[in-house]
């Protein structure tokens, strides 16, 4: 087994090289290059540019360039932010408790509703409740997510005014994470938490729809093709009580797909987390991204892209070595 | 040679179809075509959805000779700024007093253009990846698949917004000319459906390669060989036919796919570039209008995309069953 997952990571570091010199090049591929971001300032003359370029290294040879910009990453060095003149790493740092506070919790409510709905329409196929699901799904799957929750801000924030439209904490309460944030959640636990439930409400909807609508229907078909097997049919000979053949013998090999599934969705999900957190100003990875974006911040962004791949690298990972555990056919 | 097997087959087929020409091509792929037919009609979410796309289609088509092109002048800014629907508008009016409904219909062009250009461009360059990558094998397989590995292993909407911003949408150098709000939009178009394509095609090689795996190992390819056709010839005379039907599934899905990612990308503005209109750039600054009670906005782009990727999915789906009957999910 150890050597399956050593052998799993090794193959990936190649992978991950790959993903850095992508994102590298689309760097050097646009017009003006990283300096591009420079562009803008008109006060700026030429001389001055090229003083930056010489400084940080951007003169040198592009395959130099990526292999020291390599390196640095490695060491920690993810560079300065153009514009708050922060390390990049602590700036991206800081905003993953938001982003995975977020992802989780919306992950696990996802799955709570997905994996039984998947399973109770298969057990059920052609009747009323499964047509109607399926006409749900296919619905929720071609859902844009966007969208969806400006919908969902218009309509019950806007509107109904029952929730709150973005951010996450309120305007006068401590900033997220921040220094004063925590001391003032502990005095006042419940405040807070009320606070923050009241957040989350709409964005994991919006994030959540789509997912669970890809999975449930993901685990219908797992199930079917399980209840259809023959051994199922031998239980049912036996005499097994149907409730009793489901979770005994059905559950287990139609999860198996399912849970490579689960960390295969996973860059979904990153990708959901850009879409949600822009419309409701979450204050996560995903904004910081499209705030770096709007500055040409390229230090901010080649790092979070880069923080992301290796969660989903590592997503992967856990994904093949789940299903080789769970699998008792699969040999390694 | 042909020949030969077109009498062998011939018969068979006939009796599906009395009275018509024995052995001749055209009347064996005409029944091909006739049985998918029947196989798809029976799929009745995917009728609707050809019935639903064809009418989209017709709202790109003949729309724009129907409804005025949104332009903002003194009256639509002052006059018709946030209108709710009405006769005149029945989908209402923007901020600038932009009828909703001319966004919609002129939208509607550059969203399903730009969404199956880009579909082309990813089904192009997958299926060839994936049949020289499955037929060579080897060291050539590896590498390939490596780097197919790679594109799927990263945050596409992230390295989209990426690739969009500096390439699409770069950041003036120095000053820009008279035209630059022209350039800019036209390399959009161009640039937009390039980079969506370019970073989708994995998910295409890797279905392209497994079927070219099991149908290379048939005799037919092994006949072929032994006729002396050349690697070219066997991949794309004989393995091409066999892999083109789950290709047309996989890449109808991904014309889906496609219209949210564009959507997405000029809702934000870094995707078409006005004053070529998508539905996301009709989509764009609406939220700022919600305190304005202004609803209509939002709503009806957002709608169209919605029962367009519907439209697309279920056509997806009945095309999976028709093509495919073996894989019955």
């Amino acid at each position: 087994m150890t050597k399956f997952i050593i052998r799993r990571i090794i193959i990936s570091i190649p992978v991950l090289i790959g993903i850095s010199f992508l994102v590298f090049m689309i760097m050097q591929l646009a017009p003006g290059g990283p300096m591009a971001a420079f562009g803008q300032n008109p006060r700026m003359t030429a001389e001055q540019r090229a003083t930056i370029a010489r400084n940080w290294g951007l003169d040198k040879p592009i395959l130099e360039q990526y292999i020291n910009w390599f390196f640095a990453m490695f060491r920690g060095d993810w560079g300065t932010s153009f514009t708050s003149r922060q390390p990049v790493l602590q700036l991206v740092m800081e905003r993953v408790p938001a982003t995975l506070l977020l992802m989780l919790t919306a992950y696990i409510i996802q799955q709570c509703i997905a994996l039984p709905l998947g399973i109770m329409s298969a057990l059920k196929r052609y009747s009323l409740t499964d047509k109607v699901f399926t006409i749900l799904t296919y619905i929720g799957f071609s859902m844009p997510t966007f969208w969806l929750g400006l919908i969902l801000v218009y309509t019950f924030s806007a509107n109904f005014k029952w929730f709150p439209s973005g951010q996450i904490t309120n305007p006068r309460d401590p900033a997220f994470n921040s220094a004063s944030y925590w001391p003032w959640f502990a005095n006042n636990p419940l405040n807070a938490l009320g606070s923050l439930g009241a957040h989350m409400v709409l964005p994991i909807i919006t994030l959540i729809v789509v997912n669970v609508a890809a999975d449930s229907r993901y685990m219908r078909s797992s199930m079917l093709e399980t209840i259809n097997q023959d051994y199922i049919r031998t239980a049912r000979a036996k005499g097994l009580k149907e409730g009793t053949i489901v979770r005994r013998h059905a559950l287990r090999p139609a999860l198996l797909p399912v849970v490579t599934n689960i960390a295969l969705t996973l860059p979904a999900l990153l990708g959901g987390a850009v879409v949600t957190e822009t419309i409701f100003s979450w204050p996560g990875m995903g904004l910081l991204f499209i705030d770096s974006i709007s500055r040409a911040d390229y230090p901010v962004m080649i790092g979070i892209v880069f923080l992301l791949s290796a969660f989903i690298l590592i997503f992967n990972i856990i994904a093949d070595v789940s299903y080789a555990i769970i699998d008792p056919r699969i040999r390694y | 040679m042909i020949d030969s097997t077109q009498k062998i087959t011939a018969p068979a087929k006939d009796q599906n179809k009395p009275g018509n020409d024995a052995g001749t091509l055209s009347t064996d792929s005409h029944s091909q075509l006739y049985e998918f037919w029947q196989r798809y009609r029976r799929h009745q979410m995917a009728v609707f959805g050809t019935i639903l796309f064809i009418f989209l289609v017709l709202v790109a088509l003949v729309g724009p000779f129907i409804v005025p092109e949104p332009v903002v002048n003194t009256t639509t800014m002052f006059q018709l700024k946030n209108n709710p629907p009405s006769l005149a508008h029945p989908f209402g009016t923007n901020v600038n007093g932009l009828d909703v409904l001319g966004l919609v219909v002129y939208g509607a062009r550059i969203s399903l253009f730009l969404s199956v250009l880009a579909m082309l461009v990813a089904c192009g360059v997958g299926t060839l990846v994936g049949i020289v990558s499955g037929y060579f094998g080897g060291w050539v397989d590896a590498t390939l698949m490596r780097v197919a590995d790679v594109f799927l292993s990263v945050p596409l909407i992230f390295v989209l917004l990426l690739a969009s911003r500096f390439l699409v949408n770069p950041p003036p150098e120095g000053g820009t000319g008279s035209n630059g709000v022209q350039d800019a939009s036209t390399r959009s178009l161009i640039l937009l459906p390039l980079i969506i394509g370019l970073l989708t095609w994995p998910a295409v090689s890797r279905l392209v390669r497994s079927v070219t795996l099991s149908v290379k190992q048939q005799e037919f390819v092994t006949g072929a060989r032994a006729m002396g056709a050349k690697n070219g010839r066997i991949m794309f005379q004989h393995i091409l036919p066999n892999v083109i039907n789950p290709v047309v599934v996989a890449g109808t899905l991904i014309v889906g796919q496609n219209i949210v990612l564009e959507a997405f990308l000029s809702y934000l503005g870094y995707g078409i570039q006005i004053p070529l209109r998508s539905w996301g750039t009709a989509l764009a600054q609406s939220q700022n209008e919600f305190v304005n009670g202004n609803w209509w906005w939002a709503f009806f782009p957002g709608f169209f995309i919605l029962l367009t990727v519907l439209a697309i999915n279920f056509i997806g789906d009945g095309l999976r069953d028709a093509l495919d009957p073996r894989n019955k999910r």
